[in-house]
C-alpha cells in the first residue's frame, strides 16, 4: 500500500509540473459544465416541463454524471491511452515485467487530480438542482450522493476497460474508448424523451443512463426507476467486474511489438 | 492552385484512412444529435418552441450540429501543434504560407466529413425523428455553397486561435473556450431563436452563427428569397474578414519564430 502511495505521490507531482497544461484541463472541465448547464436552462426557458422532469431534476442527473465521468477521468485515466501506448506502443511490456497488478500500475501511471475540478463542478450542479426542485439534502442523500457517484465511476470505468480490452482482439487506437465515453452525453435525458430503442441500449448494454437519470430518480421519485435505483451500484460493480474479466482475458491475447 | 487542391485532397484523405475512425466518428456525432433533438423535440410537445414546431425543430438540430462538427475541424489543435513540435520549421519552406495550406487542407477535410458523417447521421435519423428534406431544388444548391461558406469561416476561426500557440506554447485551453463559443453561439447544440434576446443580439456580431444556423434556417427553407442571399453575404463577409485577420496574424507569428538548427 505504501508503495503505491508513493508512486501516486510521485504521479501528482509530475502532473503539477506543467502548471499551464493542468490549468488548461481545469478551464476545459468548468467550460464544458457550463456548456452542458447552459443548454439544460436554454431549453427550459421555453418549457415548465419535459416529459416530466424539470430543469433542477435534470440538472441533478446531469450533475451526478458529470462527477461520476470526472472520477472516473481522474482515477482511470490510462483507459483513454491504454489502446495506443500501452498496447499497439508497446509499453506494456514493461508493465508485465512488474511484479505489481498491471492494470493498476497503467491506472496509476496515468492517475490525474485536475479533472477532479469537474468533479467539484458536477456535484455544484446537482447541489444546485437538487435547490431547484425543492430535494432537501439531508444526510441520509449526501451518503447516497457518494454511494451513486462511486457506482457511476465504477460503471464508467468498468465500460471503458470492456471497449479498451476490445484492442487486444480488435487493434484500434482508442477511438472506441472515446466514444464510449461520449455516451455519457444520455446520462442526463429523461428517458421518456429518448427513441425506445436508445433508451433500452442505455439502460441495458451501455447503461449511462444508471450515472444520471436513474440515481436522480431515486432524489425525486419518478417512477419506475425510482424503485430501481437503490440497485445502481451493484450494475457498477457489474460492469466493472466485467471490464476486469475482458482486460484479463485480452491480456493473455497480448502480442508484444517487441521493447 | 495545384499546391491548394493537394493539400485539400491530403486532408479528405486523412479523413478516409482510418476506416474505424470514420465509423467512430459517425457514431459519436450520432450520439450527440440524438441526445440534442431528443430533449428539444420533447420540449416542443406542448407547442412550437421558438416560433418552431417539431419538424423544422428537428430538422434544424440536426443539421445544425453535422454540419458544424464538419465544419468546425481541429485546425487550432493542428497549428498548435506544428508550433509546439517544430514542424512549422517544414512549414515555412513550402510552395505554400501556413494559412493556406492550413485552410486547404481543411476544406478537404470538411467535405469528407460531410459525405462520411453527416449525411449518413442525417440519413439515420430520420428513423427516429420528425426531420425533413428541403422542399425545392434550389435549396440544395443555397445549402451547399452556405457549407462551403461555413467551411471556410470555421477553418479561419481555428487557425486564428491556434496562431495563439505562438504567445501561449500550447493551446489546449484556448481550444475549449473555442469549442464552447461555437457549441453555445452558433446554433450546433441551441438553436439560435432559442437564445434568450440579449446572447441573440451578440451572436448577431459574432462570427460562430455563420458555422451552423445560417446552414440550418437555409437547409429547414425557414429563410428563403433575397433574404437567403443576404445569409450567405453575411457568410461571406466573414470568410473575407477573417481571411484578413488570418493574414496579419500570420505575419505577426512569423516575426515571433526562432528556429534553432535542424
Amino acid at each position: 500500500m505504501r508503495r503505491w502511495l508513493a508512486w501516486l505521490g510521485i504521479r501528482l507531482q509530475a502532473r503539477l509540473a506543467w502548471p499551464a497544461d493542468a490549468l488548461a484541463g481545469v478551464v476545459g472541465d468548468l467550460v464544458v459544465a457550463a456548456v452542458g448547464v447552459a443548454v439544460v436552462l436554454a431549453l427550459y426557458a421555453h418549457v415548465q416541463d419535459l416529459r416530466g422532469w424539470s430543469a433542477g431534476e435534470v440538472l441533478m442527473a446531469w450533475g451526478l454524471a458529470q462527477a461520476s465521468l470526472a472520477g472516473t477521468r481522474a482515477a482511470f485515466g490510462g483507459l483513454w491511452v491504454l489502446n495506443r501506448r500501452y498496447v499497439l506502443g508497446g509499453d506494456l511490456d514493461r508493465v508485465l515485467l512488474r511484479p505489481a497488478d498491471p492494470f493498476a500500475q497503467v491506472m496509476v501511471d496515468h492517475a490525474d487530480p485536475g479533472p477532479l475540478w469537474g468533479l467539484v463542478a458536477g456535484l455544484g450542479v446537482f447541489g444546485w438542482g437538487a435547490g431547484e426542485a425543492g430535494v432537501a439534502l439531508g444526510v441520509v442523500q449526501v451518503l447516497a450522493v457518494v454511494g451513486f457517484v462511486f457506482g457511476g465511476v465504477a460503471l464508467i470505468a468498468g465500460v471503458l476497460t470492456t471497449m479498451a480490452s476490445v484492442g487486444f482482439f480488435v487493434r484500434h487506437e482508442g477511438s472506441a474508448v472515446g466514444l464510449a465515453a461520449q455516451g455519457i452525453a444520455f446520462a442526463h435525458v429523461p428517458l421518456d424523451a429518448l427513441p425506445p430503442a436508445w433508451a433500452l441500449l442505455v439502460t441495458t448494454a451501455v447503461p449511462f443512463a444508471f450515472t444520471g437519470v436513474v440515481p436522480a430518480a431515486w432524489f425525486t421519485g419518478h417512477a419506475p426507476w425510482a424503485a430501481v435505483a437503490w440497485g445502481q451500484p451493484l450494475v457498477g460493480l457489474a460492469a466493472f467486474g466485467l471490464g476486469q474479466v475482458v482486460w484479463r482475458v485480452g491480456l493473455r491475447w497480448y502480442g508484444s511489438v517487441g521493447h | 492552385m495545384r499546391p491548394g487542391l493537394a493539400a485539400a485532397r491530403l486532408g479528405a484523405t486523412h479523413r478516409f484512412t482510418w476506416r474505424l475512425e470514420v465509423v467512430v466518428a459517425a457514431l459519436s456525432a450520432l450520439a450527440v444529435v440524438v441526445v440534442n433533438a431528443s430533449l428539444w423535440i420533447a420540449a416542443a410537445d406542448h407547442g412550437p418552441v421558438a416560433g418552431l414546431a417539431k419538424p423544422a425543430l428537428g430538422t434544424y438540430v440536426v443539421v445544425a450540429w453535422l454540419v458544424a462538427v464538419a465544419v468546425g475541424g481541429r485546425v487550432e489543435e493542428w497549428v498548435g501543434e506544428r508550433f509546439y513540435t517544430g514542424a512549422i520549421a517544414s512549414d515555412l519552406v513550402r510552395p505554400m504560407d501556413l494559412h493556406a495550406w492550413a485552410l486547404a487542407r481543411h476544406l478537404g477535410r470538411s467535405a469528407a466529413s460531410m459525405l462520411l458523417t453527416a449525411v449518413p447521421v442525417f440519413a439515420v435519423m430520420g428513423l427516429w425523428f420528425p426531420v425533413a428534406l428541403p422542399r425545392h431544388l434550389v435549396t440544395w444548391g443555397l445549402f451547399a455553397v452556405s457549407v462551403s461558406l461555413a467551411a471556410v469561416v470555421g477553418g479561419q476561426i481555428g487557425f486564428l486561435v491556434g496562431l495563439l500557440a505562438f504567445r501561449l506554447g500550447r493551446v489546449t485551453g484556448v481550444a475549449h473556450l473555442k469549442a464552447a463559443a461555437v457549441w453555445l453561439l452558433s446554433g450546433a447544440m441551441i438553436p439560435i431563436f432559442a437564445l434568450p434576446v440579449r446572447v441573440q443580439d451578440l451572436v448577431a456580431v459574432l462570427p460562430f452563427q455563420a458555422l451552423a444556423h445560417v446552414p440550418a434556417v437555409l437547409f429547414t427553407e425557414r429563410v428563403t428569397g433575397p433574404e437567403a442571399f443576404g445569409l450567405l453575404g453575411l457568410q461571406a463577409f466573414w470568410a473575407l474578414l477573417l481571411w484578413g485577420a488570418c493574414r496579419l496574424g500570420w505575419a505577426w507569428a512569423q516575426r515571433r519564430i526562432v528556429v534553432w538548427g535542424g
